[in-house]
């Protein structure tokens, strides 16, 4: 099978610091992928060794089955990036970046980077030189998803930007995947990977240490009630995944599959006070960085 | 190379390349226009109360730098004229890769498909084009110049032998006679001179671009390069000046920079401009002669530009700051 963003033990030194170490992840073609970790963790540096801006220390990285470094144009027919904290010349307006980049392209789309920034509410007259930050991430928006290019590497897409834009950038993203595009969508806001990604990488100081398709992670529910009566006979359900007993009769449960299977037995334990709310991606992240605060040692 | 590459960079340097060919064109014709206002025989009185030793900074005969064509042609010596193409080539050559990379610029450049090379070369060709435009706009604004200027010249009567040469009667009373300019000097004599000025712009578009490649930051990148336009000055004054330092001037680029030599080769000196290397009475090779200079300028810009080159296609570009 061909992925479309593939790395084979792919490995970054700095001098003697590693900042990605044997990293092999395979994205196949159509889905979106999120990439976390705090900052340091190395996902800039997977995504700039992806770019072909950084020669691999070791390992070998492919974008749609092109070598990033032995066929480094080709492989950048196949993607196109949105850089964190873009940067424009500063001597061109908005409209002459757009211009600019859709030349620069055999795909590129000028009519359809006018009709994004449009959406995003982007005055493109203005001089790059005096655009605010969040209009600048907008125009970089608007250049990344302005052409056809199969796959979309996308690192922190949503910084700076307003509620509303945010918004309508994890549309885009739903959008690029609704017409088969792969997207590689780097971010520190969690609700949003959780909103359209597939599947999440985690990375923690250099290193992959986990994947989670998304899919697993929707029926992941946590249940807080009060239990006068007790748990009797729900630690016996296997999807009670964990139960914690807190102060007096208060409980914690977290239960993994389709809820619609466990209402019946919850509502014989004759529980009050009850909500559920959806674990997610936060307890996973946790699992691999915990808040400082929570850290024994911390 | 990259059509839309190619027109950016003709953009983001043509401000600098007007404000640098205005004030060539400006100072050129103002610098040929004061030549008219002083006889040159009378300039010649002062340049003979100066001590023989200043011969020494001069690569041609004091006799023939006091002449209107010696002295026009000393324009090209003109720190003006030497700093604005230096200039040039310093301000662009910088912005080639450690200026985009420093903007932060170079990250969305590089994600496009095109190649290394391309970004490397647009920007470069277009500097390399300006240098030649600029040296250009030297000559056409001393043809002008030459044009538009009368001279004073101080005449004394004389006769005609028959068959041959009028020969001046200098026991005679003499006067001023106006002239124009363009009757004295051909504005194509110069062009010795502007083919040394090609190569020097050449030079610094190239040696500035090879630090660029080499570099992340463009302020640094520039004060390398000005730090070393001093130097090398320096270097080819004390080399000059002192014969126990004449090794110096093997360490500068402007030894190589002799426009008026070479355009005095052509007003009739005994070597030929095709010299690689002037021969003393001897035969032992003592200097480059002036195809000599400019091909060891050009090959040296090639050099740097092919490895400034070569570096940029394989290094690591970090992430902006």
């Amino acid at each position: 099978m061909q992925f479309a963003i593939e790395t084979q033990q792919l490995t970054k030194r700095f001098g003697a610091f590693c900042a990605l170490d044997r990293c092999t992840l395979a994205v196949p073609a159509g889905k979106v992928w999120g990439l976390l970790g705090p900052n340091g963790a190395g996902k800039s540096t997977l995504i700039r060794l992806l770019m072909g801006f950084l020669t691999p220390s070791d390992g070998e990285a492919f974008l749609g089955g092109k070598h990033v470094i032995r066929e480094r144009v080709a492989a950048h027919h196949e993607v196109s990036y949105l850089p964190s904290s873009p940067k424009f010349f500063r001597s061109m307006s908005g409209r002459g970046v757009l211009k600019f980049f859709s030349r620069m392209r055999p795909d590129g789309d000028f009519e359809q980077a006018l009709k994004l920034t449009r959406r995003l509410d982007l005055d493109t007259s203005r001089w790059v030189a005096f655009m605010s930050t969040g209009m600048r991430q907008k125009l970089a928006i608007a250049v990344a998803f302005s052409n056809r290019a199969p796959i979309l590497i996308l690192d922190e897409p949503t910084e700076n930007l307003d509620p509303n834009i945010r918004r309508e950038v994890v549309a885009l993203v739903r959008e690029a995947q609704g017409e088969g595009r792969t997207v590689l969508f780097s971010s520190h806001v969690l609700s949003e990977v959780e909103e359209v990604a597939d599947q999440v990488a985690i990375l923690r100081a250099g290193e992959l240490v986990h994947q989670q398709p998304l899919h697993d992670l929707r029926f992941c529910h946590r249940i807080v009630a009060r239990a006068p009566s007790g748990l009797q006979g729900l630690s016996e359900n296997p999807q009670f995944v964990k139960i914690n007993q807190g102060p007096g009769d208060a409980v914690s449960i977290e239960v993994e599959g389709d809820l619609a299977n466990v209402l019946p037995i919850l509502s014989a334990a004759q529980l009050s006070d009850v909500y559920i709310e959806a674990t997610g991606l936060q307890t996973v992240y946790d699992r691999f960085h915990q808040p400082l605060t929570h850290r024994e040692d911390g | 190379m990259n059509r839309a590459l190619i027109r950016k960079s003709i953009r983001e340097g043509l401000v600098v390349f007007l404000a640098c060919a205005a004030g060539l064109f400006s100072f050129c014709i103002f610098r040929v226009w004061i030549v008219g206002r002083f006889d040159s025989a009378r300039f010649k009185q002062i340049i003979d109360l100066l001590p023989r030793d200043w011969d020494r900074f001069a690569s041609v005969e004091f006799s023939w730098l006091v002449s209107y064509l010696g002295r026009v042609v000393m324009t090209f010596d003109e720190p003006m004229v030497l700093m604005l193409v230096a200039l040039w080539g310093i301000v662009r050559g910088s912005d080639v890769v450690s200026g985009e990379l420093g903007r932060g610029t170079m990250e969305m450049l590089l994600a496009q498909p095109v190649t290394r090379r391309a970004v490397f070369w647009s920007p470069v060709i277009v500097s390399l084009i300006g240098a030649v435009l600029l040296a250009l706009v030297i000559w056409i604004a001393m043809w002008i110049g030459v044009q538009i200027t009368s001279i004073k010249e101080t005449v004394y009567p004389s006769f005609q032998i028959p068959f041959g040469p009028k020969v001046p009667m200098t026991f005679m009373e003499p006067r001023e006679e106006i002239v124009r300019m363009k009757d004295v000097i051909d504005p194509l004599i110069f062009w010795p001179g502007i083919i040394n000025t090609i190569s020097i712009g050449v030079f610094f578009v190239a040696f500035t671009s090879w630090l660029s490649a080499l570099d992340r930051y463009r302020w640094r990148t520039l004060g390398i390069v000005v730090g070393m336009f001093f130097a090398m000055g320096m270097l080819k004054v004390g080399g000059l000046a002192v014969d126990s330092l004449r090794w110096m001037l093997y360490l500068t680029v402007f030894s190589l920079y002799e426009p008026d030599l070479h355009i005095r080769i052509l007003d009739g000196g005994t070597e030929s401009l095709w010299s690689v290397v002037r021969w003393n009475s001897k035969f032992e090779m003592y200097e480059l002669g002036a195809l000599g200079s400019n091909l060891l300028l050009l090959l040296l810009a090639a050099a740097f530009l092919i490895h400034a080159s070569r570096v940029f296609e394989r290094r690591d570009l970090e992430a902006p700051v």
